[in-house]
């Protein structure tokens, strides 16, 4: 399961618009092309969060699983956490708590930094 | 433990609601596996003297029981003589051993057996129960270790079905033992998602083929689904363009989720056929009924194309989708002769504004073929 390919770990901009969004697909454009990208966005800094900027990052996983690669998320700030469960995107990502264990979860199955929103104990 | 042999016993009956139909619980697949295969594997791997199945006649007649039972040997008890065929077997069992462990497989337990005969021994018992849960709240296992010089004692365990017994020094199940009493739904979701979070040591019958994404080698998932992990797709299963299968969920073997259907924190039980365009969240899914955990409910599916079953023989599978394509061929002709534009799909990047007024202008020439090719295909989506 060890992998020698390189994690990128990519900051996402704290706004998040229409604007923004493009200029952050562009910039990031190269990195899904190259082949089996392992890419890890950070959140930590989102503090808008709009439909360009989910589509955005939709995009991105899309190209990435194009190539054989995925994308993770990482730090998700809480305007990002609201906006994600609320358009119900967020369970297309694997989301950790730090960027760390996101890179690192492309290696091994890291069970306890996995966000486990919604996953809450089912009693009968 | 070679002079430990262990008997389980199997009692129909116990079944959870419409999903999974007259199975009962510890048959029902987690993972690939049920509980019976499991803990007959557990107990194998320790190296146990002999592990002894027995099960009502109604339910050893079954093949699914008969491939489960593996490496042990399966005892038929007749119909309401479960308890006296396992006293019977407990005799025979007794005279080359020193423990025997007795269980009654209604939940699944992860214990520590060599710690539990440890605790047997230095206590002096001669009956020791297994406990779950802390001390205070501990919740009694149907798990039970004798002497096997202490007949009389066996015997009155279960003639009383293990109500009544003189028992010594309870074992309680440490925090890394883990218990599940496999009661409710919920219970089956819990462990299929504990085991995919490393919560217990079940291993998902299938191969890791990405960190957290367990998929059996003859399952077929198509490029463009989406799996996040930790998922576990079983043997034979088949999951369409599309689909997303997330949060812990698991979709047993045989069972097809259709084209873009989000399978969310879910099971899927085995022989399911999931329709197209579906959201299935937390949810057991199987034998065309629906458990939501969050409401506590369950629902019937009468519709076919929302959920479906798929043959449980080989045989039926086959003639299925022999049937299916048969239908399918005259609406290929069919469309193939009409010669329409395609139905603009949702997803098509094609500005269709753009068709419209390309349409007015002159039609350009186009190369002809040469007569002998045949267009074997009108459109790439055909």
């Amino acid at each position: 399961m060890e992998t020698s390919r390189p994690v990128l770990v990519k900051r996402v901009p704290e706004h998040m618009n229409q604007r923004e969004a493009q200029k952050f697909l562009a910039d990031v454009r190269p990195l899904l092309t190259a082949d089996r990208p392992q890419l890890v966005f950070d959140l930590s800094q989102v503090r808008q969060l709009d439909v360009a900027g989910i589509e955005v990052l939709m995009q991105c996983m899309s190209m990435a699983m194009r190539k054989d690669g995925d994308l993770k998320l990482a730090s998700l700030s809480d305007h990002a956490a609201v906006v994600l469960e609320l358009t119900r995107t967020d369970r297309l990502f694997e989301i950790y708590d730090t960027s760390t264990d996101a890179a690192r979860s492309y290696s091994s199955f890291l069970p306890n930094t996995l966000r486990r929103q919604n996953q809450m104990r089912l009693a009968a | 433990m070679k002079f430990v042999k262990a008997i389980l016993l199997l009692e129909s009956g116990k079944t959870f609601s419409k999903t999974t139909g007259d199975t009962p619980a510890v048959l029902v697949d987690v993972l690939g596996k049920n509980t019976l295969s499991r803990t007959v594997e557990n107990l194998s791997r320790l190296g146990l003297g002999e592990v002894v199945v027995v099960a009502e006649k109604s339910l050893a007649d079954s093949r699914l029981l008969r491939e489960s039972a593996g490496g042990s040997a399966l005892v038929t008890a007749p119909e309401d003589q479960l308890w006296r065929a396992a006293e019977q077997q407990f005799e025979s069992a007794a005279e080359d051993s020193t423990h025997i462990l007795i269980v009654r497989l209604n939940a699944y337990a992860e214990l520590n057996y060599e710690q539990l005969l440890e605790h047997h021994r230095t206590h002096g018992n001669k009956v020791t129960r297994a406990f779950a849960g802390a001390s205070e709240a501990a919740k009694p296992l149907d798990i039970f270790l004798v002497n096997s010089s202490r007949r009389n004692d066996a015997a009155f365990l279960l003639r009383s079905e293990m109500e009544n017994a003189r028992t010594g020094t309870p074992y309680n199940a440490g925090s890394e033992e883990y218990v599940n009493f496999l009661e409710h739904e919920a219970d089956l979701r819990n462990l299929a998602s504990d085991a995919l979070h490393r919560i217990c040591k079940m291993q998902p019958a299938a191969t890791e083929l990405r960190p957290g994404i367990w998929a059996a080698k003859d399952s077929h998932i198509d490029k463009r689904a989406r799996l996040v992990a930790p998922v576990f797709i079983g043997s034979r299963a088949r999951i369409c363009p599309g689909a997303v299968i997330t949060r812990g969920s698991s979709i047993e073997r045989h069972s097809v989720v259709g084209n873009k259907t989000v399978v969310e924190n879910g099971t899927i039980l085995p022989y399911t056929n999931l329709g197209p365009g579906l959201d299935v969240s937390h949810s057991l899914v199987g034998s065309r009924h629906i458990f939501n955990l969050q409401r506590n409910v369950c629902t019937p599916i009468q519709d076919p194309r929302l959920l479906g079953l798929v043959p449980a023989t080989a045989g039926a599978r086959t003639l299925f989708s022999m049937a299916k394509l048969l239908i399918r061929i005259p609406g290929q002709i069919w469309r193939g002769k009409g010669a329409a534009a395609p139905a603009p799909v949702a997803e098509s990047t094609v500005s269709y504004k753009e068709v419209f007024t390309s349409a007015n202008n002159p039609q350009v020439e186009m190369p002809k073929a040469p007569p002998a090719l045949a267009a074997m295909r009108r459109y790439g989506n055909q």
